[in-house]
């Protein structure tokens, strides 16, 4: 009886089978036609992010690449719970975004790209806060949060305050506030953002890391290489669609190139042609 | 909601706070300094006013030199030392004798211009031989009968400019040469053997008999609670906008709001902590005044000099109504800051929220100060208005007074903690607000676009800045002052007051709603039958009103005056009794039923079942009748009653008729109250009545018939009875008509 038990997988709703075969890996995250529409008082409603469908399983890392303003943080917002769909839904460990905000909370750890930290707080009282937030145990916290800072290095900095800290260490604080409670879910939005080659190298490798204990990342990106490096699957974003999605071999399968910036630059382009000739046929429409 | 979640926010968001030195120098040091610096300054002013050394040119005294029986002005070099009221004081002003001519005057005040000199006193020529002649007309006097007239007199003359200098010397000569007059005067006198006591036969005495501490409780009545709450205003904006736009600004927000802490708390941490900032501010403001106060007060009394009251510190009850009253004020201030910080993007742009804040507050909180203004029901009702009146009775020791209006401020304060409070909360909930990174907001655009939008009916928030405008205009309309005695007047007091009413209901009428017709309750024609009903209610309604009245007039009697107006507007003669009726109630039935069953009931009705909507537009309705409190019961008991008609039926036309004959037959009842009485049989219906206001009452029997009478007619209120379901047109009422045959059937009925 072989069961591998990763660290957590404690919070994982999952009914385990006692069988010989490993445990199938658990769908963690579920995107079932979201849409995001604001209104915008000039420009009249804009889309967002259209019809947006995928799944992810735990001890993976989905990739969400795509060029700015493709609407990945707006579909990662929605994943966090801070944004309510126009339509369709999300689940999170089985859990609904819009329905149960609070409980989706506590399955996800959020990392944005600002890297946000008070000013006014070390990275000891700011990880410690969003612990008690979670409502751990002291004891449990204490111990948990001594591991995290030895297991990012982060025990220099445990006193600096956020205002005296460089974009790097603002992000190990980001990451390890998002694991406090170990959740079973990870959101990276453009982590590496304004971080050196060398803290976007051990960021790459903490993913690694996290993916291989069982956890399921999802990790937005406009930098094919990390992409490339850390995704199991990866969807390609563009104008708030996703439009095309698996694994890097599949897509390079797919699209007949080993080079997968040749690839995304591709779908891109023949997305871009197919909406200008959308928009010019429904121009001769009106015309005609 | 998780208190331990609040905890955890406010705890942190205090740290925080606290570990901000601009939040703590602002917040705390900064009133430390204040009120000390400006002591200091104030001591150095009345240091000067004691101190200075003031320089006079006297221009031309020396022809006085030679009169006998003249009290001397100047002594050696110097004004007289008996002409001060201490000794001593005489060497603070020193004085530069020059021969009097053209030429030196126009030198002295050059010299003043330059600073040589602070001040001219110009004795013209002839002024001493003009004083001898007064002595010389007493003297002769006395003894011929008759009067010369005196030539017309050279006078002197006393120059000073602008500068303080200059100003207090003046003001300190002028006393001077008036305590010279009158000893001259006095020398007169004796000469002419008149007694002195003929110039001032009687002297009248005046005393304050106020208790001793009276004059002091008024001073700081009218002074603390206003520094007190400005403090808590502005205590509570800034860590309000380092709160929430300083944290948007950061990106804090929204990892924050990825904890599993929901909205609420973390609105009620934040909350807590703003609350914190904005009492200990106000705390620190009033401690730092205390200090500061003991010594500007010692130099305060100095000046005033004894035989004043002297000024002392308030009394600590004064100090303990003012923590109280301190609580909500500040939880209201606060409240409304987080949720106008919340708009702002950047702590930069939250700044700028601060002064329209403050546009609206201050003048909330100088109203109190105006002479004239007092604690009554309608100023109780001004938020922040009525609770600095509370506090300045409370400080008074006017505590009956207090007593009778701390339910209405209190429900007041409490429902705008209550809005402010739920505002932020909402605010809090918006992605809007949160996320307004992408949006490019501009007033203009979002106007047309709110125009080009606008519901058909009109929203609760509508219907509130409806209700908010009515009382606005109504306030400032109190300020005009009509000659109601006179007919003139008396149409303009009722055309102002109705305006009051009609303008804002047009005005939101026009730019709010877009179907007219669905929001003001309007039928393509008029249901006769419908109005036929109005009126027959608004009949058997009288006696039950008039008992209403006779029942509240014990409690809430009307104010004096307001009484005998009524009876007089009724039977007065100067107006036509068909303009009094038009003015009192065909006029006030249209524009009263469009706004309060029109409008705000239809607004109420978007998010309130249709027994609370009629509840509130009845309470409202009730607030727009100021005059007297009874007043505003009896309409809010008659506000029920239309509302439910006007839900029923969703036609104002009955409404407006049951308005009309309601006011109508009132004012007739009063104007012909003796013929009504010598009518046959009278008495079975008519018997003379209690209240002031109500001249014939009606029998029990009478009362009791009509009321089972209104009741069936309510009963049959109902779009059934009226017309078929088409003249509404309105689909989305819950409690949709019979089926039409059903309706037809009732018709008939």
């Amino acid at each position: 009886m072989a069961i591998a038990i990763t660290p957590g997988m404690h919070a994982l709703p999952a009914v385990y089978c006692f069988d010989f075969q490993p445990p199938a890996a658990a769908l963690m995250i579920e995107a079932n036609g979201l849409a995001k529409v604001y209104d915008d008082l000039k420009l009249g409603p804009r889309v967002a992010v259209a019809d947006l469908t995928f799944r992810a399983e735990e001890g993976e890392v989905f990739g969400l690449l795509g060029p700015n303003g493709a609407g990945k943080t707006t579909a990662l917002r929605i994943l966090a719970t801070l944004l309510k769909p126009t339509s369709g839904y999300a689940r999170i460990n089985g859990f609904d975004c819009e329905t149960q905000p609070e409980l989706v909370r506590h399955q996800i750890g959020y990392i944005s790209a600002s890297a946000a930290m008070y000013d006014r707080m070390t990275a000891w009282e700011m990880v410690e806060y969003f612990g008690q937030l979670h409502h751990i145990e002291p004891q449990l916290l204490r111990e948990r949060m001594e591991r995290l800072f030895d297991r990012l290095a982060m025990n220099e900095i445990r006193d600096v305050l956020g205002g005296k800290m460089s974009t790097g260490m603002k992000q190990k604080v980001a990451i390890a506030r998002a694991m406090v409670h170990d959740p079973p879910v990870l959101i990276f939005d453009e982590a590496t953002n304004g971080l050196d080659v060398l803290v976007a190298r051990s960021l790459l490798d903490t993913v690694r890391e996290l993916r291989d204990q069982g956890k399921c990342i999802i990790f937005s990106s406009h930098i094919m290489r990390e992409v490339e490096r850390l995704c199991t699957r990866i969807a390609i974003m563009h104008r708030g669609r996703i439009l095309a999605e698996g694994s890097l071999e599949q897509l390079r399968a797919e699209y007949q190139s080993e080079d997968f910036e040749d690839v995304f630059l591709d779908l891109i382009g023949r997305e871009e042609k197919r909406l200008a000739e959308a928009a010019q046929a429904a121009e001769v429409e009106v015309a005609s | 909601m998780n208190w331990d979640n609040i905890k955890l926010v406010w705890r942190r968001e205090m740290r925080d706070q606290l570990r901000d030195r601009r939040t703590l120098f602002v917040i705390g040091i900064l009133p430390l300094l204040i009120y000390p610096m400006m002591g200091i300054a104030f001591s150095r002013l009345s240091q000067f006013v004691r101190q200075n050394t003031a320089t006079v040119s006297v221009v031309g005294y020396e022809q006085l030199a030679d009169l006998e029986d003249v009290p001397a002005l100047l002594d050696d070099g110097r004004f007289a030392e008996d002409l001060f009221q201490q000794p001593g004081l005489s060497e603070r002003i020193n004085v530069i004798s020059v021969v009097g001519s053209a030429e030196n005057l126009e030198k002295q005040k050059q010299g003043m211009k330059q600073g040589m000199t602070d001040l001219v006193v110009y004795f013209p020529p002839g002024f001493a031989e003009r004083l001898a002649t007064i002595r010389q007309a007493m003297r002769e006097e006395s003894e011929a009968e008759g009067r010369q007239a005196l030539p017309n007199p050279p006078n002197p003359i006393v120059y000073y400019d602008t500068r303080d200098e200059s100003q207090l010397a003046n003001s300190r000569v002028q006393v001077l040469l008036d305590r010279w007059q009158s000893r001259i005067v006095r020398n007169n006198l004796i000469a002419g053997r008149i007694p002195i006591e003929i110039t001032r036969p009687f002297h009248v005495e005046s005393q304050n008999i106020a208790p001793a501490g009276g004059r002091q409780a008024a001073f700081w009545s009218k002074l603390l609670p206003f520094i007190v709450f400005v403090c808590a205003l502005t205590g509570a904006f800034y860590p309000a906008v380092d709160l929430c736009a300083g944290e948007k600004e950061r990106g804090t927000l929204e990892t924050l709001l990825t904890s599993p802490a929901q909205r609420g708390e973390i609105v009620g941490g934040k909350l807590l902590t703003v609350i914190t900032f904005s009492i200990g501010s106000a705390l620190c403001n009033l401690a730092s005044m205390a200090i500061t106060g003991q010594l500007i007060i010692k130099q305060l009394n100095a000046i005033t000099g004894p035989g004043q009251d002297p000024l002392t510190a308030p009394s600590l009850t004064s100090i303990a109504w003012l923590l109280i009253a301190l609580l909500p004020m500040a939880v209201m201030f606060s409240a409304t800051s987080l949720a106008l910080a919340s708009l702002a993007r950047s702590t930069k742009e939250g700044q700028y929220y601060l002064m329209p804040l403050f546009l609206v507050c201050m003048p909330l909180m100088m109203l109190p100060l105006l002479p004239g203004i007092e604690l009554n029901l309608p100023t109780s009702l001004v938020p922040i208005s009525g609770m600095v009146l509370l506090m300045q009775a409370a400080m008074e020791s006017k505590l009956a007074l207090a007593a009778t209006y701390v339910l209405p401020v209190a429900l007041v304060t409490l429902g705008c903690c209550a809005v402010a409070v739920r505002w932020a909360v909402s605010q809090f909930n918006q992605e809007s607000v949160l996320f307004r990174d992408t949006e490019n907001f501009d007033l203009l655009t979002w106007a047309r676009w709110a125009y080009a939008h606008r519901p058909p009916t009109p929203t609760l928030g509508a219907a509130a800045l409806l209700i908010a405008l009515i009382f606005l205009s109504q306030f400032i309309a109190q300020s005009i002052s009509f000659d109601i005695t006179q007919p003139s007047g008396f149409v303009k007091m009722i055309l102002v007051s109705q305006s009051c009413i009609l303008l804002p209901t047009l005005l939101m009428g026009l730019l709010a709603v877009s179907s007219m017709r669905r929001t003001f309750l309007l039928a393509e024609r008029i249901p006769w039958l419908s109005v036929l009903t109005g009126i027959a209610l608004a009949v058997v309604m009288q006696p039950i009103g008039t008992a209403l009245i006779e029942l509240l007039d014990p409690i809430l009697p009307l104010p004096p005056g307001l009484a005998e107006l009524a009876e007089k507007l009724g039977s007065d003669a100067t107006l036509p009794l068909g303009m009094v009726l038009l003015l009192m109630a065909v006029l006030p039935a249209i524009c009263e039923e469009l706004a309060f069953r029109g409008f705000v009931l239809s607004g109420l009705r978007e998010r309130l079942s249709p027994g609370w909507a009629i509840v509130g537009s009845a309470v409202f309705f009730g607030l727009a009748h100021p005059t007297a409190l009874q007043q505003t019961v009896c309409a809010a008991f008659l506000g029920l009653l239309l509302g439910y008609i006007a839900v029923k039926s969703r036609q104002i036309t009955p409404c407006v008729a049951f308005h009309m004959s309601y006011n109508g037959l009132q004012l007739l009842r009063t104007s012909f109250a003796d013929s009504l009485a010598d009518l046959p049989r009278a008495e079975w219906v008519f018997r003379p009545s209690s209240a002031e206001a109500v001249r014939l009452g009606f029998t029990t029997p009478v009362v009791i018939l009509c009321g089972l009478a209104a009741i069936a007619l309510l009963w049959q209120v109902g779009p059934s009875m009226y017309t078929s379901a088409e003249t509404y047109g309105s689909k989305d009422d819950a409690s949709s008509p019979l089926p039409k045959a059903a309706a037809a059937e009732q018709t008939r009925l």
